[in-house]
């Protein structure tokens, strides 16, 4: 049965189980539907027959109570008018109360009510007839009154009787429906039972398994593909059943199947060997056909790494040497620089020697033409007081002049005093004596003058000559000057010819020092740089040992190399070797893969 | 001016005579007659007078009086010097006429003997012989002695004397 069960497909299994369910439900809703039925149908009956009856009852006996009623005061009315009131409202009570015994007829009636029904309607028969009779007579006979009494009795009778049927009816229903209640009460709980098992059972089949799964799928998801610790015997046979929960375990088994391969063979390649061959599973196994890709590449890249290898090992040799002649060549020019710097000092010092001595030329020079400067002051000075000399000469040339003219005046006075003298004849005699002494004073001061002006000329004569000679001596000076200070200039070219000079030189000796600097750094440079390429060569045989590890299609390596590998091997046995064979191939391909390579680049 | 003619004036004409006034014109030493001076002045101011010969500078006032001026150098036929300060004008008293000889400048009064005068020879041509009368020998050099009536002839004289 369980196998039976377990082979159902899921869709099968979930709708038999709803099925189960279903069936119960209608089962219990059919046995609920029954009961609600008869219910109902004995609710109607109590309803119509006893219910209704009864009102009906009820009713014919309030109409018939107001009939006796209306009767007794049609007996009484006092006006006719009043009367036909009366009598038609006798006349409709009657109809009404043959109207609901009528319904009252019609519904369900017991056997004993029956009787008293067939009695009590007898007497109703009677009564109307006799209240026929009495309205006609116009007053109540006894008999009426007492017949209505008895009728009266036989309503109310009767309506006890309806009652207590009516009760045992109800009662009879509840039994009923408390019977139903049990029934379906039962049922429901064993159908829920029932549901309850095979609910849990179907669930359990599908659920437990796919808790497994879900572990499956959690560790595949994580990476671990050892599945088996988690399986149990029922698990494996999980894979046989027919539903889909038996594909799925199939499918993961498969899955797991094709992971672990997948694994080992991730495996080899990871331990070294790139000649491992990727199974792809199909069209669309991306890990498997990009897998596949990468042990390629990588192997091709492991292959161009031993060739540039050995192609950096080779290079570096070649800038060890290199360095080493450039080590030696800025070796000699640090000494060359050296002796340059030597030769500079010198220069530079020679220089400030020279821009020295300029300087002082300069202050000399400078010194001279001050000097001739104010000798050039002094001569102006000079010269001036000489036109001053000049000028008071000038002045006194004036006051000659004017002496002169009085000796002129005074001459010409002596003149006329002698000319008058003469004339005066012998008294002139006395005046001419006079005339000739003024004539003599007039002489003597014209004399004076004269010689006064002979030495005014030959003053003027040498301050001339004094003026020529300063002059002479100023414009000297002035050459002097001049010369002076083309010397000067001269001088200060020298001097700021010698100072950038002396810059130059510095700059000079800058450049040297750099350059040495520049010559060190290189001889220090290239001490490393052929330190560096002996690492380097170091670095790209350790290289060669490192990528060595890995098996190569057709390489070839030297046979140290595969004793490495070898020993390797040794080392790490209980690895699971996907590819030993092929890993003694690969040694000897190993050397021809490495001539090949080499051979293409 | 009078003229006494008595013993006294007789010898004050001895004395008068062989007094010379000298001046110069250029190089030359001239010498005139005392007697016929009147008075030496220094240079004024000239006002031309128009219609005149050429060797009449001019008219000058010499205290009230109107005297014409004559310039000996162009007199003499001389080139004209410019007149400075010690230019002279030697006033003359030629037959009552009074005129102003302009000479460069005047020097003494010289007594000069007759031995010492002597006669102008004739070869010299820088004159008219009219002017000179006689040469005066001196240490120093000669002197060319003026007549002073021949200095101005009647004519020019009437000439001056109509426009004074």
């Amino acid at each position: 049965m369980n196998k039976w069960l377990g082979n159902l497909k899921i869709t099968r299994k979930l709708l038999l189980a709803f099925l189960v369910a279903a069936m119960i439900a209608l089962i219990v809703g059919a046995v609920g539907l029954v009961s609600i039925r008869k219910l109902n149908n004995s609710g109607t009956m109590l309803y119509e027959e006893n219910t209704l009856g009864l009102n009906y009852l009820g009713s014919a006996y309030a109409d018939f109570n107001n009939l006796r009623y209306n009767v007794v005061r049609f007996a009484t009315a006092e006006t006719s008018a009043d009367r036909e009131g009366y009598a038609s409202a006798i006349k409709d009570l009657r109809a009404s109360v043959e109207d609901l015994l009528t319904k009252y007829e019609s519904t369900y009636i017991t056997s004993q009510v029956t009787d008293d029904y067939k009695n009590t309607k007898t007497d109703w028969e009677t009564y109307q007839s006799d209240i026929d009779q009495d309205m006609q007579a116009g007053s109540i006979a006894k008999e009426t009154t007492q017949l209505g009494d008895s009728l009266e009795n036989s309503f109310k009778k009767l309506m006890e009787v309806d009652v207590p049927a009516a009760k045992a009816k109800c009662d009879s229903n509840l039994v009923l429906a408390r019977n139903t209640t049990i029934i379906m009460i039962a049922t429901l709980l064993l159908g829920a039972v029932i549901a309850l098992y095979l609910g849990m059972y179907i669930s359990g089949t599908i659920s437990k398994p796919m808790e497994k799964f879900a572990t499956f799928a959690e560790m595949l998801a994580i990476g671990d593909i050892d599945i088996d610790k988690v399986l149990d015997e029922k698990d494996k046979l999980l894979k046989n059943r027919k539903d889909e929960v038996g594909t799925l375990a199939k499918s993961f088994h498969d899955i797991i199947a094709s992971t672990v391969e997948q694994a080992h063979k991730t495996q080899a390649i990871a331990e070294g060997d790139l000649t491992t061959s990727i199974t792809i599973r199909s069209e669309n196994d991306i890990i498997g056909k990009e897998l596949s890709e990468l042990v390629e590449r990588f192997h091709t890249l492991a292959a161009s790494i031993v060739s540039a290898a050995d192609q950096v090992a080779s290079g570096a040799d070649l800038v060890s040497n290199s360095s080493t002649s450039l080590s030696q060549g800025a070796t000699e020019q640090a000494s060359t620089v050296e002796e340059l710097t030597a030769s500079l000092e010198e220069i530079s010092s020679q220089t400030s020697l020279n821009a020295q001595n300029a300087d002082k030329a300069n202050e000399i020079a400078t010194t001279a033409k001050t000097n001739a400067n104010s000798g050039n002051t002094q001569m102006k000075e000079m010269l001036g007081a000489m036109d001053e000399i000049n000028t008071s000469s000038a002045s006194i040339y004036k006051i000659i002049k004017v002496i002169e003219d009085i000796a002129f005046q005074t001459n010409i006075l002596a003149l006329n005093a002698a000319v008058e003298a003469a004339r005066a004849g012998q008294h002139g005699k006395g005046f001419a004596v006079v005339a000739e002494e003024v004539r003599t004073l007039a002489a003597r001061s014209s004399k004076a003058a004269n010689e006064t002006a002979e030495m005014i000329e030959d003053s003027i004569k040498k301050v001339e000559s004094g003026t020529k000679i300063a002059k002479n001596t100023a414009d000297a000076l002035v050459k002097i000057v001049d010369e002076v200070d083309k010397v000067a200039d001269l001088v200060n070219s020298i001097a700021v010819a010698s100072k950038e000079q002396a810059q130059g030189v510095e700059q000079i000796n800058q450049g040297l020092v750099e350059v040495s600097q520049v010559v060190q750094t290189n001889a220090a440079t290239s001490e490393e740089s052929a330190a560096a390429s002996e690492e380097l060569s170091g670095q790209a045989d350790q290289l060669k040992e490192y990528v060595s590890v890995f098996k190569l299609k057709g390489s070839s390596q030297t046979a140290p190399v595969i004793d490495k590998m070898d020993k390797k091997n040794e080392k790490d046995p209980e690895k699971p070797k996907v590819s030993s064979p092929a890993k003694s191939n690969a040694g000897k391909a190993k050397i021809a893969l490495s001539d090949s390579e080499f051979g293409k680049y | 001016m009078a003229e006494f003619v008595d013993p006294a004036s007789e010898a004050e004409e001895d004395t008068q005579t062989g007094r010379f006034l000298t001046f110069f014109l250029g190089k030359e030493t001239y010498g005139i007659e005392i007697r016929c001076v009147t008075e030496i002045m220094g240079m004024q101011a000239i006002t031309k007078m128009p219609e005149m010969p050429d060797y009449i500078k001019g008219i000058i006032n010499l205290r009230g009086l109107i005297i014409p001026l004559l310039d000996v150098r162009l007199r003499f036929g001389k080139e004209p010097r410019e007149y400075d300060d010690r230019t002279c004008v030697v006033v003359i008293d030629l037959s009552g006429v009074s005129v102003g000889l302009i000479v460069d400048s005047v020097s003494e009064v010289l007594t000069i003997s007759p031995e010492n005068i002597g006669e102008v020879p004739t070869l010299n041509n820088s004159l008219k012989s009219n002017f000179v009368k006689s040469i005066g020998k001196l240490e120093s050099g000669v002197v060319l002695l003026l007549d002073c009536d021949k200095l101005l002839n009647s004519e020019e004289l009437d000439v001056v004397s109509e426009h004074l």
